[in-house]
């Protein structure tokens, strides 16, 4: 018991440090709320441009209200994905500030285990990032209902919190090994720059990955968090996608729907091989593992050499 | 009396940089013990070594008789430490701070409740409680500071230099709280410090320069050992007087506003006795904690933060 509210203290008192600092809850949203800006401002005519030019053989059978919630549902896709990068990094920002500060050492100085300090960081961030995350999901959700049908099932919204919370875990353990090899604040907040950059086009916000070179393209598919947008895609606009498909009737032999799935990349493809969603899940896991490893090889050198 | 801190041959070595150099020394139950030296004298990392936070390179001690490096977990159940630099978390009130910080040695609310209301009134916590920790004045902060260091009910208090930076007053009020708590639960201090004036109280003294202890007794014993008397001859600056002081052996004195000051290590009495017709105010006074550290070191404590 005593142990277990030893973690509870220390997780509690990281979450609270992170939700108490407004300035970070900001900047976690930041590249979600740039994405946002970018598709009211010019994203959304664009990816309607692209999906009217391949709806244009087939009349009218494919209506403008579906394309509409299909690209609705892609940006929210990216918002959502690219908050799983922003804001578990800024949430686990506290290991380094405390480090800075040498904070720890007064959680060194107590009964509280080393490997329980990381842990409780780790905990901390999934809980503060997936519960921030699915504030994010519940509005954008809201939105898109009160825009028209989503065509999304009770089934795709369990599956969408699981892979939200796959997400959060995956890049939590990605972003806990980064940060013990950070000593300042100004290097995690130079870092922070290049991830707020670089995440919105790893998750295919800006534009889609099938426009990338295979190469980049493969690159991206390694990274789990390209694999948690295309399973995200998948729950929250497979949906709207199959109907749109339904319409036309079989007209077209799924020759539409097939090529919505290929630009917009529904399925990870690394090489010539193209995964499943089960695959692109497993994928997730076994790299969300391996990382948690290393972060148990890690981490006692990184507290011993204080 | 039994020991509280026994220190055999310890060192502490970072690559070639020998930080602590082969040290023994023992703090008795209930004692107030100064460890004086400058900023690099090895102070720090002496009880960062003691309270578990750094592994000794090599050497022993026992903390309430439990073995560094062995029983880390009862050790760090019996000591509470305020940092020379507060480690509480400024965005997050006083009753946060301390809630979660019991936490981590197992306590329920209830528990640290009923450990902070030991010294609730003492301290005032009452007027902070819900104020967020950085918008405390000095003075504040090191009660709250050394509440957190309190709320699990320590043996051993380590204080780390915990006066710099404040003004008199909130100087005199830290060792108001602190020799009320000596007295009230004969707890034992290990204070760290270069106000030279906090040494006076203290049971035993060491001091430490450039990672060795240069010198080691009770304050009466160091400036006895290390220091004369002086004595103050109020009276005019005049070639007659000067002569009279110029006719003791190696002579060491200067001219202050009224008085000459006038270095002897003996036959004070005598010398006054002698010149009674002309040495008609005076006073003798001891060396200073401050002399003791100038003879030892060659150096002046200055204030520091580092």
């Amino acid at each position: 018991m005593a142990k277990i509210r030893g973690i509870m203290g220390l997780t509690k008192r990281n979450m609270l440090v992170y939700l108490n600092n407004k300035g970070s809850i900001f900047f976690s949203m930041l590249t979600p709320i740039i994405i946002l800006i970018l598709y009211i401002l010019f994203l959304k005519n664009s990816f309607l441009y692209s999906l009217e030019n391949a709806a244009s053989d087939l009349g009218n059978l494919v209506s403008s209200k579906d394309m509409d919630q299909f690209v609705n549902g892609l940006m929210l896709a990216g918002i959502i994905s690219s908050a799983l990068i922003t804001i578990p990094y800024n949430a686990l920002q506290t290991i380094v500030r405390d480090r800075e500060e040498r904070v720890y050492y007064d959680m060194m100085a107590t009964p509280v285990k080393r490997a329980e300090i990381i842990l409780s960081y780790f905990i901390a961030a999934v809980v503060t990032a997936f519960l921030q995350t699915l504030v994010v999901l519940a509005g954008g959700l809201i939105v898109l209902f009160a825009n028209g049908d989503l065509y999304i099932t009770a089934l795709d919204i369990i599956r969408l919190i699981g892979v939200i919370f796959l997400g959060t875990v995956s890049a939590t353990a990605l972003f806990t090994l980064i940060m013990m090899f950070f000593k300042k604040m100004g290097t995690c907040s130079a870092f922070m720059g290049i991830i707020s950059a670089v995440s919105g086009f790893v998750v295919g916000a800006y534009l889609p990955l099938s426009e990338f070179n295979k190469t980049i393209q493969n690159v991206c598919n390694l990274v789990p968090a390209t694999g948690v947008t295309i399973l995200i895609r998948n729950y929250l606009i497979g949906g709207v996608l199959q109907h749109m498909d339904e319409s036309i009737g079989g007209l077209d032999n799924g020759a539409f729907a097939e090529a919505m799935r290929s630009v917009f990349t529904f399925n990870s493809k690394v090489g010539s091989s193209v995964w499943t969603l089960n695959q692109t899940c497993i994928y997730i896991i076994m790299v969300t593992v391996a990382l948690v490893a290393a972060i148990r090889i890690i981490y006692p050198r990184v507290y011993n050499k204080v | 009396m039994k020991k509280a801190i026994e220190v055999r041959n310890l060192k502490k070595q970072y690559g070639e940089t020998k930080a602590v150099k082969d040290i023994s020394f023992d703090v008795e139950q209930g004692q107030l013990f100064a460890f004086l030296g400058e900023n690099g004298a090895g102070k720090s990392t002496t009880i960062n070594m003691l309270s578990t936070i750094l592994p000794k390179t090599s050497g022993n001690a026992r903390i309430m008789g439990y073995e560094l490096g062995k029983e880390d977990d009862s050790i760090r159940k019996s000591i509470g430490i305020v940092f020379q630099n507060s480690v509480l978390d400024g965005n997050l009130s006083v009753k946060q701070n301390l809630l979660t910080r019991g936490a981590y040695y197992g306590y329920s609310q209830k528990e640290i409740m009923e450990s902070l209301n030991s010294f609730w009134e003492e301290f005032n916590l009452e007027e902070i409680w819900n104020k967020k920790y950085d918008k405390l004045s000095g003075g504040q902060r090191r009660r709250v500071d050394i509440s957190r260091a309190l709320i699990h009910k320590p043996d051993i208090l380590f204080l780390d230099e915990p006066t710099t930076g404040l003004d008199p007053m909130s100087r005199k009020m830290v060792w108001d709280y602190i020799n009320h708590l000596r007295k009230k639960d004969n707890l034992t201090i290990f204070l760290t410090t270069h106000y030279m004036e906090e040494t006076a109280e203290a049971d035993n003294v060491v001091i430490m320069d450039k990672g060795s202890i240069i010198a080691e007794g009770t304050p009466a014993e160091l400036k006895s050992r290390y220091t004369g008397k002086k004595l103050i001859w109020y009276t005019r600056e005049c070639e007659e007087n000067t002569r009279i002081i110029e006719n003791l052996t190696s002579p060491r004195f200067s001219y202050e506003a009224d008085h000459y000051n006038i270095l002897m290590d003996e036959g004070i009495m005598e010398f006054v006795w002698k010149y009674r017709d002309f040495i008609k105010d005076f006073e003798v006074i001891k060396g200073t904690m401050d002399d003791v550290f100038l003879t030892l070191t060659g150096k002046e404590m200055v204030e520091c933060n580092g």
